[in-house]
C-alpha cells in the first residue's frame, strides 16, 4: 500500500476542468517530481491533494484511507503539508509568529532552535514581519513552516522559482536533508535539472493529463520525451 | 418564429424584414404586457381590493411606497447598489413640497411637486458623488450614515423650515388648476386616482429605462462591474445617474406623501423609512420593478391585519422581521422573483427570449476602423522599454515589443516570467514604472481599460469574466453598446433594439458559434461554451487589436481544437497577441513569438527559430545535462 | 469663548464616548476583517447586552454581575447567530450578508421590545460609581470617568488577546489569508465562531457599561450602529488600531462640537466622514482596496 494513492482525479476551478483522470502514487520516503510546462496542471495537482482545489471525481488515499472529502486543515493534521507556489507567508506577522502559527496543531513539532539552525537567515530576521522579507527569505520561511510541523509528506510547489542560483543551491541542500531525514516529498518544479537531481521518480503532466512516469535515469535515456513535453519541440 | 437565426454569415437581407415586421406586431403586445397588466390592476383595484378589507387610504399609501420603490429597485435590483439612505431624498422632496405649499411660496401643486423632486435629485447628486466613491459594504454604510445626517439636519439647522419634531402640518388639499377648470382632489378614492396616475407614469418610465441601452448597461454593472468597465463603459457615470434617478423617484413619492396626509412627518427622514423600503423591496423581489409595490402590500396589509388580532398586533414588526430573514435566506428573489423563477421553469422557451433581436439577420461584425490608415506590417501595438518594479520586486525590465498589422503574435515564458504583468501594461490597464506603450502611434500607457477599449483594443481573460445572470445575447450587447454609444450615454428612454445593434450582436454570436444558445443564461452553459463567449465579448467590442490571455485555459482536448480554429477564423482584419501555455497550439497559431524570462525578453522570432533557440530551451528546462551544484 | 474647564471636561467626555465607540467598532471591524461580514445587527447586540445587564442587575443587585450577564447573553446570541445563520452566508454576496444581519437586528430589537416594552428604563450606576470626581478644577461625573477607565482597560485586554495570544495570532493571520491558515492545520471555521462571539460580546459589554449613562430604549442601538459605521469608515475597515483611533476622533468631534452648538454635533461627525471619503476613501488606517 502506497503512502499516497491518487486514482483518476478530476479537478476544477469553478467549472474549468483542469485535471483529467490523473492517477499517481507516492511511496514512503520517496521524492517524487511533477514536471511539465506551466499551465499543465502540476500546481493544481498539489492543491487538489491538499484540498484547496475542488476534486469532483476520483479518490485520494492516505495509507488506504480516503481523504478527498477532508478539508485542508484535517489533511494538515494527518501530516500532509503544502508549501504553495506563491509562498503565502503572512506579511503582517513576524517570522517567529509565522512559525509559531504553523507549529500550533502539529503532533510532534520541531523546535524553533532546530529551524533557526537550519535557516540562520531566518534567525536573524525573526522579529521582522513577513512582508519585509526578500523573496528568498520568504521561500525559506514557507519551507520552514512545513519543517516545523514535521509533516510526513511535504508538497513543494515551485520552491526555486524566481530565486538567485546561490539561494537555490542552499534550498536544494535543505530539501535533500528533509528527504534524507525521512520526509516524503512531492516537488513541482519547472527547473528540470534541480527537480531531477532531487527526485527518485517523476511524472510528466501535459494539459491536465499524466503522460509519463519514470526515474531520472529513464528520462535521461529518453531525451526526446523531455523535449516533447517540457521544452520546445526540435 | 423565424428560422433565420441559423444564418451566421452575410445573410440574406431581403427575406428578413418581412418576417421581422410580422412577429414584431405580435411582439409589441407581448412586450407591453406588464404595462397593460399594471394599468388594468390599478383600474380594477378600487373595485376588488376593498373586498379583502383594503381601504383607499391603504392603497394610496401602498402606491406611494411603490413609487418610492421603483427608483430604489432601479438602483438596487438592477444596478446592485444597496443604499440604506434613500429616506434622505424622500424627506427632502416631501418637506420642500410641503413647505412650498404651506408657506404659499408656490401654490401650484404640480409645480411644488416638481421643485421638490428637483431638490431631491440635487441632494441625490451630492450624496451619490460622495458615497459612490466606494462600493459594496462601504457604500451601504456611508449611505446609511448620510441618511441619518439628513435626519439630524431636519431637526436642527433646518428646523424653522421643517418644523423639527413636529413636521409640517396643514398641507393644503390638492387642487389642480388646469387653466379652465379647477379639480379638487378630496381624500379617499379621488386621492387614490391622483396618486395612481403618478405611479403609472413612473412605472412606464421605469420600464422604459430598464429596457433601454442605459438600462442594459446597469444590469451589466450589477453582474460584473470590472468587465463592464473593460468593455468600454464608464460605469461611475452610470451609477451616479441611476442614483439621481432613484432620488428623484424618492422625492416625488415624499411630496405625494405630504399631500396625501396633509401632513409631512419628520420620520420620513428616519432610518426606519430607508429600512422599510429595503425590506419591502427584498420581500417583494428586487429587480422586478413591482417588487417594492408587492412588498409594500405585504407589509402594510400585514401591519393592519395584525393590529386587528389584538395581542399579536404588538408583535407585527417581529413577525415581519422573521419573515424577512427567512425570505432572504431561502427565497433569494423575494415573492415576485419566486413567481418569475417558477414561471421560467415551466415555460418551454426561456423567459428572456428576445424575439425582436433574434429576428434580425446577422451581418458581418464591424471592426472599429483604425484611427489612421495603416498597411499590413506596420506597427500597431508597441511597448518601448517597458519596466514594472514593485519596490524590490522586478516584475518586468526593459521590454520592447511590437505587434504588426494583421499579425498573430504569441507570448510565452515560464512561470514567474512576468507575462501577466506585461500583458496588463500592454492592455493599458497597468501603469509602467518606466517605458511607454503605444497603440497606433498614440500613447496609451496606463490610460485605463475603458479608454483603450474605445480606441479599438480589447482583452479576453484567462478566467471567464462574463455576466452570469444575463443571456448570451445580453452579454454580447454590452460591448456592442459601448462601441455604438461611447463610454457613457444617457439614453434612458430610448428603445434598446436597432438594426445596427442587433445585426452586430448576432454577427458576434455567430462568430463564436453560440447562435443556438443565444437566449440561454450564461450560468446554465457549459465551460466550453462560456469560454467561447469570453472570446466573443472581446470580439464584439469591434476591436481591431485583440489580446488573449490563455484562451485555452481549462479546455479539454477536443475543445482546444475548436477554439484554435476559432482564433484562426477571426484573424481577418485584426491583429492579435496571445499568451498561452499550450505549446502545440501556440506553434500552430503564431507567426511570431516573444519569449519572456525572469521579467525580460529572452528571445523573439518565428516558431521554428524559437523552438531551436538554445537559450529558450535552457530557460524552460533549466539545462539538461549539468549536474546541480 | 468657552472656559478651560469646559473644554477639558468636553475633551474627557469625548475620550469617554470615543473609547466606548472604539470598543463597539472594534467588534464590528474585526468581524469584518476576519469573516468579511459587516454585521448590521451590531447595534442590536449592544441593546441585547444592555437589557440583559438590566435584568441581571435587578436580580442580583451587583453591577459587576450585570456586566457579566449582559456580555454573556450577547456572546450567546452572537454564537447562535454565527452557527445558525451566518455560516451559510460566507459565500454569498456582501449585499445578502448585510440584509440578513439587518433582518436579524430587527428581530432582536423586537424581541427586546416584546420582553421589556418600549418605555425607557434606567439603570442606576453602581455604588462605586455614584457621585462626582474632582480633577483639579474639573468636576466630572464619577461613573463617566470610570467608563473611560473600563473601556480603556477592555481595549487593552482586546489588544492583548489579539497580539499576544495564539487565538489572536490565528485571527491576525486569518484576516490576511484564512485559506492558508486552514492549510496549516487550523480549523478556521471554529475560529470564525469565536471571533464573531467576541465581537458580539464586545458590543453587549459596551451596552451594559453604557447603561447607567443613558435611558434604555429598544431603538437606541441604531444610533450606535450608525456611529460605529462612521468610525469604521474613518478608521479603516479591518483595522483594530483604526477602530481605536477612529473612535477617539469621533468621540472628540461629537463632544467638542457640542460645546459650540449641540444641534450640529452629529452633523459634524458625518461631515468628517464625508471628508475621509473624499480624500482618503480607504480610511485613515485601512488597506487600499479592501472592499
Amino acid at each position: 500500500m502506497s503512502l499516497l494513492e491518487i486514482d483518476r482525479i478530476n479537478s476544477f476551478y469553478g467549472d474549468s476542468h483542469i485535471l483529467f483522470d490523473v492517477s499517481m502514487r507516492v511511496e514512503e520516503h520517496e521524492v517524487v517530481a511533477l514536471l511539465g510546462r506551466n499551465g499543465a496542471g502540476k500546481s493544481t495537482t498539489l492543491k487538489s491533494l491538499m484540498g484547496m482545489v475542488q476534486v469532483k471525481s476520483g479518490t485520494i488515499r492516505h495509507r488506504g484511507v480516503e481523504i478527498q472529502h477532508l478539508p485542508p486543515y484535517a489533511r494538515a493534521q494527518l501530516g500532509i503539508q503544502l508549501v504553495p507556489e506563491e509562498r503565502r507567508v503572512f506579511g503582517s506577522i513576524s517570522v517567529q509568529e509565522n512559525l509559531q502559527l504553523a507549529a500550533m496543531t502539529a503532533e510532534k513539532p520541531r523546535s524553533l532552535d532546530e529551524i533557526y539552525a537550519t535557516f540562520p537567515r531566518l534567525a536573524e530576521r525573526k522579529r521582522n514581519r513577513g512582508k519585509q522579507l526578500s523573496g528568498g527569505e520568504q521561500q525559506m520561511l514557507a519551507i520552514a513552516r512545513a519543517m516545523i510541523r514535521n509533516a510526513e509528506i511535504i508538497f513543494l510547489d515551485e520552491p526555486f522559482e524566481g530565486l538567485a542560483p546561490l539561494i537555490v543551491r542552499d534550498l536544494i541542500s535543505v530539501c535533500r536533508q528533509l528527504a534524507d531525514s525521512g520526509h516524503t516529498i512531492v516537488i513541482v518544479e519547472q527547473n528540470v535539472r534541480a527537480a531531477l537531481a532531487l527526485s527518485d521518480r517523476s511524472y510528466i503532466i501535459n494539459n491536465g493529463h499524466v503522460v509519463y512516469e519514470g526515474t531520472p535515469k529513464d528520462l535521461h535515456e529518453n531525451g526526446d520525451i523531455i523535449e516533447r513535453y517540457l521544452g520546445v519541440k526540435a | 418564429m423565424s428560422t433565420l437565426q441559423t444564418t451566421t454569415l452575410q445573410g440574406d437581407a431581403a427575406a428578413a424584414p418581412k418576417q421581422a415586421v410580422n412577429s414584431s406586431r405580435g411582439g409589441i403586445m407581448r412586450r407591453q404586457l406588464p404595462e397593460m397588466l399594471v394599468g388594468l390592476g390599478l383600474l380594477a383595484a378600487p373595485f376588488i381590493l376593498p373586498v379583502v378589507g383594503m381601504s383607499p387610504d391603504l392603497l394610496t399609501r401602498i402606491l406611494i411606497w411603490g413609487l418610492f420603490g421603483l427608483g430604489f429597485d432601479l438602483l438596487f435590483g438592477y444596478t446592485g447598489l444597496l443604499s440604506f439612505g434613500q429616506a434622505a431624498f424622500y424627506g427632502t422632496g416631501g418637506f420642500v413640497t410641503a413647505y412650498l405649499l404651506t408657506s404659499g411660496v408656490v401654490s401650484n401643486l404640480l409645480l411644488a411637486l416638481l421643485i421638490g423632486t428637483v431638490m431631491a435629485s440635487i441632494a441625490g447628486l451630492a450624496i451619490g458623488y460622495l458615497t459612490l466613491r466606494r462600493t459594496g459594504i462601504y457604500f451601504a454604510m456611508s449611505t446609511l450614515a448620510f441618511g441619518e445626517m439628513f435626519y439630524f439636519l431636519e431637526n436642527s439647522s433646518f428646523k424653522e423650515y421643517t418644523g423639527g419634531e413636529n413636521g409640517i402640518a396643514g398641507v393644503p388639499p390638492p387642487e389642480l388648476s388646469l387653466g379652465f377648470v379647477n379639480i379638487h382632489i378630496s381624500s379617499g378614492w379621488p386621492m387614490y386616482w391622483f396618486v395612481a396616475i403618478f405611479f403609472f407614469v413612473g412605472y412606464l418610465i421605469a420600464r422604459r429605462i430598464v429596457r433601454s441601452p442605459f438600462g442594459t448597461v446597469l444590469k451589466a454593472i450589477r453582474g460584473n462591474p470590472k468587465r463592464a468597465t473593460a468593455l468600454g463603459h464608464s460605469i461611475q457615470s452610470y451609477k451616479l445617474t441611476v442614483f439621481v434617478v432613484a432620488s428623484a423617484y424618492a422625492g416625488l413619492a415624499g411630496g405625494l406623501l405630504g399631500v396625501f396626509q396633509s401632513y409631512m412627518p419628520p420620520d420620513a427622514f428616519a432610518l426606519d423609512t430607508s429600512a422599510q423600503l429595503v425590506i419591502q423591496t427584498v420581500m417583494g423581489g428586487a429587480g422586478t420593478l413591482l417588487g417594492p409595490l408587492l412588498g409594500a402590500t405585504i407589509w402594510l396589509y400585514l401591519y393592519e391585519g395584525l393590529q386587528q388580532l389584538g395581542d399579536i398586533g404588538a408583535y407585527w414588526k417581529l413577525i415581519l422581521g422573521i419573515i424577512f430573514v427567512i425570505l432572504v435566506t431561502v427565497f433569494r428573489h423575494g415573492v415576485a422573483g419566486g413567481i418569475l423563477d417558477f414561471v421560467r421553469h415551466r415555460r418551454a422557451r426561456p423567459l428572456a427570449a428576445d424575439e425582436e433581436g433574434s429576428d434580425r439577420v446577422a451581418g458581418a461584425l464591424d471592426i472599429v476602423p483604425p484611427l489612421s490608415s495603416t498597411q499590413a506590417g506596420s506597427p500597431v501595438l508597441e511597448a518601448r522599454g517597458v519596466t514594472k518594479h514593485y519596490g524590490g520586486l522586478k516584475a518586468n525590465t526593459d521590454i520592447n515589443f511590437t505587434l504588426r498589422e494583421g499579425e498573430l503574435h504569441g507570448v510565452i515564458g515560464p512561470n514567474g516570467a512576468g507575462k501577466s504583468t506585461f500583458f496588463a501594461m500592454l492592455a493599458g490597464e497597468l501603469a509602467t514604472t518606466s517605458g511607454k506603450v503605444f497603440f497606433r502611434g498614440k500613447e496609451i500607457t496606463g490610460i485605463g481599460v475603458t479608454e483603450v477599449c474605445q480606441l479599438g483594443m480589447s482583452k479576453s481573460y484567462q478566467i471567464n469574466q462574463l455576466f452570469e445572470h444575463l443571456t448570451v445575447r445580453e452579454n454580447v450587447m454590452i460591448p456592442v453598446l459601448a462601441r455604438l454609444r461611447g463610454k457613457y450615454r444617457n439614453d434612458m428612454l430610448r428603445g434598446l433594439h436597432s438594426d445596427e445593434l442587433d445585426s452586430q450582436v448576432n454577427a458576434a454570436i455567430g462568430m463564436v458559434d453560440l447562435t443556438r444558445q443565444a437566449d440561454t443564461r450564461v450560468s446554465d452553459m457549459s465551460y466550453g461554451e462560456k469560454r467561447r463567449l469570453e472570446i466573443g465579448l472581446a470580439l464584439a467590442t469591434g476591436a481591431n487589436v485583440l489580446l488573449f490571455d490563455e484562451p485555452l485555459a481549462g479546455l479539454g482536448p477536443e475543445e482546444r481544437v475548436l477554439v484554435v480554429a476559432l482564433l484562426k477564423s477571426v484573424r481577418e482584419g485584426r491583429s492579435m497577441v496571445i499568451v498561452e501555455h499550450d505549446m502545440d497550439a501556440m506553434f500552430e497559431l503564431a507567426e511570431r513569438i516573444t519569449v519572456l524570462y525572469e521579467g525580460r525578453k529572452l528571445a523573439e522570432g518565428g516558431p521554428d527559430e524559437i523552438r531551436r533557440n538554445p537559450d529558450v530551451q535552457t530557460a524552460y528546462l533549466g539545462g539538461m545535462d549539468d549536474e546541480s551544484a | 469663548m468657552p472656559s478651560m474647564s469646559l473644554v477639558f471636561s468636553q475633551l474627557f467626555n469625548g475620550l469617554s464616548v470615543g473609547l466606548l465607540l472604539a470598543l463597539i467598532s472594534t467588534g464590528l471591524t474585526i468581524i469584518y476583517g476576519t469573516l468579511g461580514v459587516i454585521n448590521f445587527a451590531h447595534g442590536a447586540l449592544f441593546v441585547v447586552g444592555a437589557y440583559a445587564g438590566y435584568t441581571t442587575y435587578a436580580l442580583t443587585g451587583s453591577f459587576v454581575l450585570a456586566v457579566a450577564g449582559g456580555s454573556a447573553v450577547a456572546l450567546a446570541v452572537g454564537l447562535v447567530m454565527e452557527r445558525g445563520l451566518m455560516r451559510q452566508y460566507y459565500s454569498r454576496p456582501p449585499e445578502d450578508q448585510i440584509l440578513v444581519t439587518f433582518g436579524i437586528g430587527i428581530v432582536l430589537v423586537e424581541i427586546v421590545r416584546g420582553l421589556y416594552g418600549g418605555v425607557s428604563l434606567s439603570v442606576a450606576p453602581p455604588s462605586w460609581g455614584t457621585g462626582i470626581a474632582r480633577i483639579g478644577s474639573l468636576i466630572y461625573p464619577l461613573y463617566r470617568l470610570e467608563t473611560l477607565g473600563i473601556a480603556a482597560v477592555t481595549l487593552l485586554l482586546l489588544y492583548f488577546v489579539l497580539y499576544r495570544t495564539s487565538l489572536g495570532l490565528i485571527v491576525r493571520a486569518g484576516i490576511e489569508d484564512s485559506q492558508m491558515v486552514n492549510a496549516l492545520g487550523i480549523n478556521v471555521k471554529r475560529t470564525f465562531l469565536v471571533v464573531f462571539g467576541i465581537g458580539a460580546m464586545a458590543a453587549g459589554f459596551a451596552g451594559v457599561v453604557n447603561a447607567p449613562i443613558v435611558a434604555l430604549t429598544p431603538d437606541m442601538g441604531f444610533r450606535y450602529l450608525v456611529d460605529s459605521f462612521v468610525v469604521v469608515v474613518i478608521g479603516g475597515v479591518g483595522s483594530f488600531p483604526g477602530a481605536v483611533v477612529g473612535g477617539i476622533i469621533a468621540g472628540e468631534i461629537l463632544s467638542l462640537t457640542a460645546m459650540i452648538n449641540p444641534q450640529y454635533s452629529d452633523v459634524m461627525l458625518f461631515a468628517a466622514m464625508a471628508l475621509v471619503l473624499i480624500f482618503r476613501p480607504q480610511g485613515l488606517m485601512g488597506q487600499e482596496g479592501r472592499e
